[in-house]
């Protein structure tokens, strides 16, 4: 640092700067999303990134976590092991028994995944980059935190709209294809 | 229509018509029904309206051909990919209670319907569009956000990894 | 072997000396014996021991085979300068060399006999006589919009002792002064390199010394951001003024960016805007800091002083252009105004 004048030094700080990512996850693909989060929490995204083992990477804030999304029936056949290291200590849970003890477990596993699962002697960079990582359940984040995020990732997929999500004039003034039948009853 | 009952009776049809009357109110058909009640006696009546769907309706495209003017609507409009998301359209083939109109009561050909079918269902499973009473839901796996991809991958296939003996 | 034993004596440290060797074996196709290795192990243990008694230090002129008249003459061959042997003698001898000849002269009781002692304080006279409206001419003629703060900053810190004592050491004069100490300080070795310059003008005249300048010392600041070399305090008095200068009262720093706001790494993005238009912006951890430097970017911007803007001309291209005619001071900074041609475009907004 001692060579580096003020404005370089500025420079510097801007180049190597940690940002702040806000990350929406409401109906996205837990896996899906998972790739695109760890590529901000390696810091992939910049210029400068090189090389696997390089600290430059991001904040990501995850917000709406609990609203994740898998393809139909994968939240029933998608299965995660535990092993306590006792003989006959392994267990597997399906992912919905760990959506509905924790709503951010599932999302959080799956950008471990990504950010590269070896060993902890072998990836020195992943507990670092792990603890960059912020999940929360709803829309609610602590004020200290959203004061720092600067920018946001955009969605892997669309966000589907539900019946409720619609209001009742924009629902009843859409083109209609076929008219009431004659003596017409609702059942 | 009209019906005698007694007082005990009286009460619980009404609350059972009202929710009813409430379920017609919001879908708005053709028939409103309208309920008069006096001392010992409640009078239903079924009262025409005119259709709200009226002034919304699509005019189908112009047809040369006599026989292809005979075509279902849908048919006729030629949508190109009509998805499960799509539920604007797929909602104007349900009931009040979400359960799918008949046959003769959507105006649509067999294989339009078989489509709206299970498009229908798919976005039932999504939660898109309200669920009919007495749904089937086989556990919490049901009640989670789901999506339909297309076309579906394949990431990996747990089913044949995983022991059968651990599912649950 | 018998090269390494030769060698430990003048080594000034032994590490330095087994890291050589053991280059100096790897590299070679049969690589290290096993007696060389026996006895670099029991030396190296040698050297670790406390009461290893360290070498003294001492100059390259104690051996056998320092023979300076061609040493003289290798130096003034690699530079492709025709120097007169007398003349470089002249120029290498510092002052402190010659008061010392003289006290030991005295203690041995024989004072009258007169050496030839001339020193080279005379010549960097000359030499720093030229220097100084050379160097300064060369930057007016390709800085132009600049105040003459900026000139007289770079004039200075080419002019400065570390940057000619480190232009003299790359030239090889280093174990060539004669001085009292046997590393020569940045002062001395600063001292013969103006003495040098001073024998060109003496013997090979003024253009040629002009061509030797060129060559050597203001080849120092390619590459450099003249900025950072000035070191401006005070960006935004400074932007302030010469806005005022030009007419304009207002100017309006605005945040352009921020992450992190509250973290130890919080970094923020000032922009400078003159009517609605972004003259510069800079960046930092405080938004003072980046309002300072936005203030900065933007005088960086309005003097050219950018990397890409600022283009000399080294070599064959420099010798022909004629300096003389950039002699005359620029404004300072409290009266500097953008050139009329320039306005326009110097205030274009970055996009």
């Amino acid at each position: 640092m001692s060579n580096l004048t003020k404005f370089r030094r500025t420079q510097q700080w801007l180049t190597f700067a940690r940002l702040w990512y806000l990350y929406d996850a409401t109906y996205q693909d837990v896996f899906d999303s998972a790739i695109v989060i760890a590529q901000y929490l390696r810091g992939m995204n910049k210029p400068i990134y090189d090389h696997v083992r390089q600290d430059v990477g991001n904040h990501v804030v995850v917000i709406n976590t609990s609203k994740v999304s898998m393809p139909v029936d994968e939240w029933k056949w998608r299965m995660y092991s535990h092993h306590s290291r006792y003989g006959g200590g392994q267990t597997w849970a399906a992912a919905h028994e760990l959506h509905s003890k924790d709503p951010t477990i599932v999302l959080y596993k799956a950008v471990y995944k990504e950010v590269g699962s070896a060993p902890r002697a072998v990836n020195l960079i992943r507990s670092p980059t792990m603890a960059r990582l912020h999940l929360f359940p709803d829309a609610c984040i602590p004020p200290e935190i959203k004061a720092n995020i600067c920018d946001q990732i955009r969605q892997v997929q669309p966000v589907l709209k539900s019946l409720k999500d619609y209001s009742e004039e924009e629902v009843e003034k859409f083109p209609k294809i076929v008219d009431y039948p004659e003596d017409y009853v609702v059942k | 229509m009209f019906a005698r009952v007694s007082n005990l009776a009286l009460k619980w049809t009404q609350n059972e018509l009202k929710a009813r009357t409430s379920l017609y109110d919001s879908v708005r058909t053709l028939k409103q029904i309208k309920i008069h009640e006096n001392e010992k006696q409640i009078v239903v009546e079924g009262e025409r309206i005119e259709s709200p769907r009226k002034p919304y309706l699509v005019k189908p495209p112009p047809v040369a051909d006599e026989k292809a003017s005979k075509a279902c609507p849908l048919c006729r409009l030629d949508l190109k990919r009509l998805d499960y998301t799509d539920i604007l359209i797929l909602r104007q083939f349900i009931n009040s209670d979400g359960t799918l109109m008949s046959l003769q009561d959507s105006g649509l050909c067999g294989r339009k319907y078989k489509l709206v079918q299970t498009l229908v269902n798919k976005a039932q499973k999504c939660r898109l569009l309200p669920r009919p009473p007495h749904y089937q839901v086989y556990g919490p796996w049901d009640n989670f956000n789901t999506y339909y991809d297309w076309p579906p991958r394949y990431r990996d296939q747990p089913m044949r990894v995983i022991r059968p003996e651990y599912w649950k | 072997m018998a090269t390494i034993l030769r060698n430990v004596n003048a080594a000034k440290n032994i590490r330095d000396l087994l890291k050589k060797s053991i280059e100096h074996c790897t590299r070679s196709e049969r690589g290290l014996k096993r007696w060389q290795v026996d006895t670099l192990r029991v030396m190296y243990w040698r050297a670790q021991s406390y009461d290893a008694i360290p070498h003294p230090e001492r100059h390259r002129r104690e051996w056998q085979n320092w023979n300076y008249k061609s040493e003289l003459f290798a130096f003034s061959q690699r530079l492709s300068e025709k120097f007169s042997e007398e003349m470089l003698r002249v120029c290498f001898t510092d002052k402190s060399y010659v008061e010392k000849e003289d006290e030991q002269r005295k203690e041995l009781g024989m004072p009258e006999i007169e050496l030839r002692t001339e020193n080279n304080s005379e010549l960097a006279a000359i030499g720093t006589n030229k220097l100084t409206p050379f160097i300064k001419s060369y930057l007016r003629y390709f800085l132009k919009n600049v105040p003459e703060e900026c000139i007289s900053a770079v004039h200075n810190y080419l002019m400065s002792d570390t940057v000619l004592a480190d232009i003299a050491s790359k030239i090889g004069c280093t174990q060539l002064i004669l001085c009292n100490a046997i590393n020569p300080s940045d002062e001395v070795k600063a001292q013969v390199l103006r003495a040098l310059i001073g024998a060109l003008m003496k013997e090979k005249g003024e253009k040629h010394t002009e061509k030797f300048i060129i060559d050597f010392i203001l080849t120092y600041i390619n590459d450099q951001d003249i900025m950072e070399v000035w070191n401006l305090p005070q960006a935004e008095i400074a932007l302030s003024n010469v806005l005022k200068n030009n007419g304009i009262t207002e100017y309006e720093p605005r945040l352009l960016r921020e992450s992190g706001r509250n973290t130890i790494y919080a970094c923020f993005m000032v922009g400078m805007y003159v009517d609605k238009k972004l003259i510069g912006f800079g960046s930092g951890e405080t938004v003072s800091i980046a309002r300072e430097m936005a203030a900065y970017d933007a005088l960086r911007r309005m003097f050219k002083l950018t990397p890409a803007s600022t283009l000399f001309k080294f070599g064959k291209d420099a010798y022909n252009i004629d300096f003389g005619s950039s002699s005359q001071e620029y404004s300072l900074l409290n009266e500097w105004k953008l050139l009329d041609l320039d306005r326009k475009h110097q205030l274009k907004s970055i996009s």
